[in-house]
């Protein structure tokens, strides 16, 4: 979906605060974010159908957090009553703590996924090649995709070609494609730009096959 | 699937029993804590895998294996070839490696600059550099660096020559792209370790030069 979280070349969010630290208690955050990569199949997908303002208003940790909670009630997997019921306890008794528990199989199999480098897969086959010029397609694409507005209808050159995978979002047993590392010239990203200060500079972004045609 | 546990020291709440939590709890807190609570309760997860993960994200990944991996580019010209060929090869030879780790190594030159963002998300190579810092997640470096990217670098204190070329990599797939900075001047006789402590995250993600030595 073209949501909120696309936001390669929009204006108006001010300055880097390059000194910014993180708002919520940033173990406590990270917590968060790790029982959504273990319950949820998937995160992003979730955190783009969030509503934009809420996307907005909310920090980092806290757009995970809601978009667990969210997915896993829609799921079953916990009810409203029940979260409802731990934040009353842990609202109003500051020693209570959530119960503690080990897998009797161990977390090994866990930790080895997490601490395995993620491949890709060799070429599947495409009609494009390092250096052929390409157009990104114009398209208003249904569900989790990356390919992000800023460079639709652009064209560029393939740098590199990298192997291939399944899109992210579709079932791993789904076909794979070519992903290719696509250069592209500011200039056709933005135009010519005179009075900024910014002398040209390249873009490189990796695009999956059904986002490219021929140009 | 899991039963009752009760030495709290082996897997303690480390994360919830510091001094700051004894203060009022924030409602991120509160949530979090229930969330975990449930899920728990529920037997969907053990905190035992919980606390695995959180202490791999924030110790086992980090800078410190990306300024290791610079400061040897920088001193092995032969493991520096294999590195900008090949990093998920070399990085494993290291030890290296993980989710998020899929690497591509990109060197800064005399000619060319490289700066690295996510602007869907916030992508970034966890082995090598640890979860990133928040100006990386947040709105104005997600949405702007592909647009101003100078503009952006003098907000970190960097000033990039008008001749060099600025190649900003935008993270959309499952690559992850990791700067290998230009060695400074004054560092000839310095030993890996010595070199590993000039480096920081910043200037492994491209916002950021290592300086000379003082």
């Amino acid at each position: 979906m073209d949501g909120i979280h696309d936001m390669g070349g929009m204006h108006g969010f001010g300055a880097v605060d390059v000194d910014a630290v993180e708002s919520s208690h940033s173990l406590l955050g990270t917590r968060a974010q790790v029982m959504a990569m273990l319950s949820l199949n998937g995160v992003r997908p979730v955190l783009e159908e969030q509503d934009p303002a809420a996307y907005l208003q909310s920090h980092y940790h806290e757009r995970w957090l809601t978009c667990t909670e969210d997915r896993l009630v829609d799921r079953g997997t916990v009810t409203d009553q029940q979260l409802e019921r731990w934040r009353e306890i842990f609202d109003h008794d500051a020693t209570a703590m959530p119960p503690k528990t080990v897998a009797e199989q161990g977390v090994e199999g866990l930790i080895a996924h997490l601490t395995t480098t993620p491949l890709l897969h060799e070429s599947v086959g495409s009609p494009f090649s390092t250096d052929d010029r390409v157009r990104v397609r114009r398209m208003a694409p249904i569900g989790h995709h990356r390919c992000p507005r800023y460079i639709r209808g652009v064209v560029g050159v393939i740098e590199r070609a990298l192997g291939s995978d399944v899109l992210p979002g579709k079932p791993e047993d789904s076909e794979r494609e070519d992903i290719f590392t696509v250069r592209f010239d500011s200039v056709d990203l933005w135009g010519e730009r005179t009075s900024d200060g910014e002398p040209a500079y390249d873009v490189f972004i990796d695009l999956y096959e059904r986002y490219l045609e021929p140009a | 699937m899991s039963h009752d546990h009760d030495d709290s020291s082996e897997h303690g709440h480390s994360h919830y029993d510091s001094p700051a939590s004894r203060r009022a709890r924030s409602s991120f807190e509160v949530r979090s804590m229930a969330l975990e609570a449930a899920l728990v309760e529920n037997g969907v997860l053990t905190t035992d895998a919980i606390d695995a993960f959180v202490d791999i994200m924030e110790h086992r990944f980090g800078p410190h294996h990306g300024a290791r991996v610079v400061a040897k580019a920088w001193s092995d010209p032969e493991f520096k070839q294999r590195l900008l060929a090949d990093a998920n090869a070399a990085l494993t030879d290291l030890g290296i490696g993980g989710t998020e780790g899929n690497v591509r190594v990109v060197e800064n030159t005399d000619d060319t600059h490289n700066m690295v963002v996510c602007t869907l998300c916030s992508c970034y190579p966890w082995p090598l550099l640890g979860l990133p810092p928040t100006w990386y997640k947040d709105y104005a470096y997600r949405s702007r660096a592909v647009l101003e990217p100078r503009g952006v670098l003098k907000e970190f204190g960097v000033e990039i020559d008008p001749d060099v070329r600025v190649a900003v990599w935008d993270s959309s797939a499952e690559v992850r792209y990791f700067v290998l900075p230009q060695r400074p001047s004054g560092t000839e006789h310095m030993s890996e370790d010595e070199l590993a402590a000039l480096v920081d995250r910043n200037s492994m993600i491209g916002t950021g030069v290592v300086p000379a030595p003082a």
